[in-house]
């Protein structure tokens, strides 16, 4: 095997918050080799990706390219060392011709280079592009617009061509075109790395993958001999290897809520929702497993209410069922982050005329009952009037559970509950929620963090493009059977479909 | 020519980076900065340096009826960005207090035109009336945006000059009295209207009511559950939306309050100041009153400070120009710096993170 064009050498990041966002991470990148990152969230791809662009400096370890290390302190840094970027957000000229866009980053000689549209025709052929090089970028489609983005990252004769999540806004063909051209790319000499979520994207395209988990490679080969399920086990299984119950196992009750043949039509970055089927019971709690994308939020915006469905029915049984949400982005929809601790753990009580004297907010009030709930949920804050923004990402998303619980609804629904929390705070919010259940509520927990389900669930539905493609009972799940389901593109019958009653 | 398509995003990114509320201490840099800026134009204009200063602070402060016309002055520039920052706390951005304000002048006079002198009902009728007309030209951009998704960047700036051309309309034809040559109305009954409260000087009730709609407009902001959902929405429309809360109902709510606070700064200006309406009476005192809001950091009392220093500028002016000859321009130019100097620091702190002279390096 020939060197590495570029190697990440014992990188390691900390943020200035103190998130360890990359955690001794060494990681070669080959010429003529198209390399993917996979990985969840916050696993520390972009991160990677950032550090070999020069936007962020690693904390400890370095940049090799072809053995020697190089330090990049800035993107210009980088570029000079023949490395291009293509960020998930597209940083083109609209109003601008894609000649003028490219002129704009090509240095001395490449400029004048590209000075006739004949010669810019001439380069782009060079990588299988066929674009009008008078067209304004503006009104091209996204796909386009991402080709003239990977055009520019290349005009300075790069070497090294990085694609932070290019196929999240694709639609199926679009993306074979895109790895169409990336091959003609790699074709010529060019390492190129891809961040990506899609499984199955990594294996038909491919040639050598790295998984990322918590700042961690957790895997790192050829696609040749690997398999979607080796590959789903890695990006989210196997971090602890803790497999104690949490809560008591509960026996389901009356039907709350049904979902009958839901579907929603598929989109660009949606896979849309198939026929799901999926019945809640009172005093349950129901895992949702998948990798990410795979429908969750679309599923979490129709049990939420925020949505309905294209087909089928979403059926309320209890005459007075109420939805608490705890929902996956927090910093957007879970708090008003400019809002006190206080204010944000009781603002629906508050909107529902609650904590009032005189016409006027009882702030003493507030702030006591929030005390009490800042207490019992253990939220680590200097006061709770201190802006939401001030607390650490776990005591935040501690915030929106309490808010959640506090509000007695009959179901709740949770979105990557524990993302960002330590062990101690996410053991906490689990049993939070299965100590729900035994009181009658209906929790359904949308997670890709699987042994968190299986510890915690009394029944696991697995969701891959949109479908539920299995089911199985706490007593039934493994982490190796829901890596199977997940990687499933059609329900299998031979699990069974209504919960195992213990 | 930038494409419309990008230029309102900009825009908006834009305010919102100026919605943003600074340290206090970017702030008063940006107002000595304007000042030092003001000075240095006075010395290259050749006028004595320190005679001027003498004369700018007594102009503004010298004595009860200085510090009266300051006020005066001060009063609907604070009514402007009062009605401004509710809306854009809500996170609409509106930018039509000047078409609010017009809009509030014209409704004052609507009373005594409908019904002629009938004694002391007319003054909160014509308040009422004042206010209703700002709360018009809050309400439709805001039903724009609800039900055609217009912006209301483009609709709240544009109506602004619907509200200007229609008062030049209404004091060139139906409301100017016959035989008359000027563009204005009849003079209102001045008994049974604004009184001045302190002999000799023109300070008029307004000031007190504007200073008491500041102390409303905090009330309602910090201790009542509207303002929470005003301020939530404003900055997580997300989290608003994920409560399950109508978006439109706060909207309009804000819109209307903001357009009727802006329309009161009309309306005091014709009670108060002119007693009649006059074509170009305001000399865009909304787009001023729109920087002293986001001077202020969109907080009511900072408005008051902010719009108290702009106040005492333009009377300082004055007394310069009556004084020494110095062009009363000057006024625009030291009202229009701090903006332009905030918006420079807020550039600059978008392009680094922070403002320059707090660089580490």
């Amino acid at each position: 095997m020939p060197a590495p064009l570029i190697e990440l050498d014992h990188v390691s990041k900390r943020y200035p918050n103190g998130f360890l966002a990359l955690d001794n991470v060494s990681l070669a990148f080959h010429a003529g080799e198209i390399h993917a990152l996979l990985g969840e969230n916050g696993a520390g791809k972009s991160t990677l990706m950032n550090i070999l662009y020069g936007v962020h400096e690693p904390t400890e370890g370095g940049v090799l390219m072809q053995g020697r290390e190089v330090v990049h302190r800035r993107p210009a840094d980088a570029i000079a060392h023949g490395i291009g970027m293509v960020h998930q957000h597209f940083k083109l000229v609209m109003p601008f011709t894609v000649t003028e866009n490219l002129a704009l980053v090509a240095k001395g000689a490449r400029r004048a280079a590209l000075r006739r549209p004949a010669d810019v025709r001439a380069f782009m052929e060079g990588y299988g592009v066929e674009l009008d090089p008078a067209a304004v970028v503006g009104h091209l489609p996204l796909a386009l617009q991402q080709r003239v983005e990977i055009l520019k990252a290349l005009v300075n004769d790069s070497r090294v061509l990085l694609l932070d999540e290019p196929s999240t806004i694709l639609t199926p063909a679009e993306i074979e075109n895109l790895y169409a051209t990336l091959r003609r790319i790699r074709d010529r000499g060019t390492a190129v790395a891809v961040v990506t979520h899609n499984v199955d994207e990594v294996l038909a395209h491919v040639e050598r993958y790295t998984v990322l988990k918590r700042g961690r490679t957790n895997g790192t080969g050829l696609i040749a001999g690997t398999t979607a399920a080796d590959l789903v086990e890695r990006i989210v299984g196997h971090a602890v290897a803790n497999t104690e119950r949490i809560g008591q196992p509960h026996t389901a009750g009356a039907e709350r809520m049904r979902l009958a043949g839901v579907s929603l039509r598929p989109s660009s970055g949606s896979p849309g929702l198939h026929e799901v089927d999926l019945a809640l019971h009172a005093g349950e709690v129901v895992g949702v497993a998948g990798v990410e994308g795979n429908g969750q939020t679309e599923l979490f915006e129709l049990l939420a209410g925020q949505r309905r469905p294209e087909a089928g029915l979403v059926q309320h049984s209890g005459p007075r069922n109420t939805v608490a949400l705890v929902p996956q982005d927090r910093h957007h929809e879970g708090l008003s982050l400019d809002l006190s601790v206080a204010q944000n753990l009781l603002y629906p009580k508050i909107m529902r005329g609650e904590y009032h004297r005189a016409g006027l907010l009882d702030h003493r009030a507030i702030g006591k009952q929030a005390q009490a709930m800042i207490a019992e949920a253990d939220i680590r804050t200097h006061s709770p009037a201190s802006p939401a923004r001030s607390l650490s990402g776990g005591n935040q998303q501690k915030i929106v559970v309490a808010r959640a619980m506090a509000e007695a609804a009959s179901v709740v629904v949770v979105y990557q509950p524990t993302r960002g929390l330590d062990v101690a705070a996410a053991l906490a919010v689990l049993q939070r929620l299965a100590t729900a259940a035994d009181a009658g509520t209906t929790v359904v927990i949308i997670s890709s963090n699987i042994e968190e389900l299986i510890r915690v669930s009394d029944r696991i539905v697995v969701l891959n493009g949109g479908r539920i493609t299995g089911e199985l009972s706490a007593a039934n799940a493994s982490v190796q059977a829901i890596g199977r389901l997940m990687t499933l593109s059609q329900p299998t019958h031979s699990m069974p479909l209504e919960p195992v009653d213990a | 020519m930038p494409e419309p398509k990008r230029l309102i995003p900009d825009l908006r990114r834009l305010l919102a980076r100026l919605s943003v509320p600074l340290s206090l201490r970017v702030t008063l840099s940006a107002f000595v900065g304007s000042l030092l800026l003001g000075l240095g134009l006075i010395a290259c204009l050749g006028f004595p340096l320190l005679a001027a200063i003498r004369v700018a602070v007594e102009g503004a402060f010298g004595d009860t009826r200085a510090i009266a016309d300051t006020l005066v002055f001060m009063t609907p520039r604070l009514l402007v960005a009062l009605g401004a920052l509710v809306a854009i706390r809500g996170g609409m951005f509106n930018l039509g207090g000047e078409g609010q304000l017009q809009m509030g002048a014209i409704g004052a006079m609507l009373p005594f035109l409908a019904f002629g002198d009938i004694g002391p009902a007319l003054l909160p009728m014509a308040i009422l009336c004042g206010a209703l007309c700002g709360a018009l030209w809050g309400v439709i951009p805001a039903v724009l945006k609800l039900w055609r998704g217009a912006d209301e960047i483009i609709v709240t700036l544009l109506m602004n000059f619907i509200a200007i051309y229609w008062l030049k309309y209404l004091v060139q034809g139906p409301m100017r009295p016959k035989g008359s040559t000027f563009n204005m109305s009849a003079q209102l009954p001045r008994d049974g209207l604004f009184l001045p409260l302190i002999e000799g000087t023109r300070l008029h009730m307004g000031v007190i009511l504007a200073v008491l709609i500041t102390l409303g407009v905090w009330v309602m902001l910090q201790h009542t559950a509207f303002g929470l959902k005003l301020r939530a929405s404003g900055q997580s429309p997300g989290f608003v939306r994920l409560q399950g809360e109508s978006a439109g109902r706060t909207i309009l709510t804000s819109m209307a309050l903001s357009g009727a606070i802006g329309g009161l700064a009309g309306t005091f200006e014709v009670l108060g100041v002119q007693y009649r309406l006059i074509d170009g009476f305001s000399s865009g005192l909304g787009f001023e009153g729109l920087a002293v809001a986001f001077l202020a950091g969109l907080e009511p009392f900072g408005a008051l400070v902010v719009s108290l220093y702009f106040g005492a500028i333009n009377n300082a002016a004055l007394a310069l120009q009556s004084t020494l000859s110095i062009p009363a321009a000057l006024a625009d130019v030291l009202s229009g710096l701090p903006i332009l100097l905030l918006a420079v620091i807020s550039g600059a702190m978008l392009t680094k993170g922070r403002p320059v002279w707090t660089s580490t390096r």
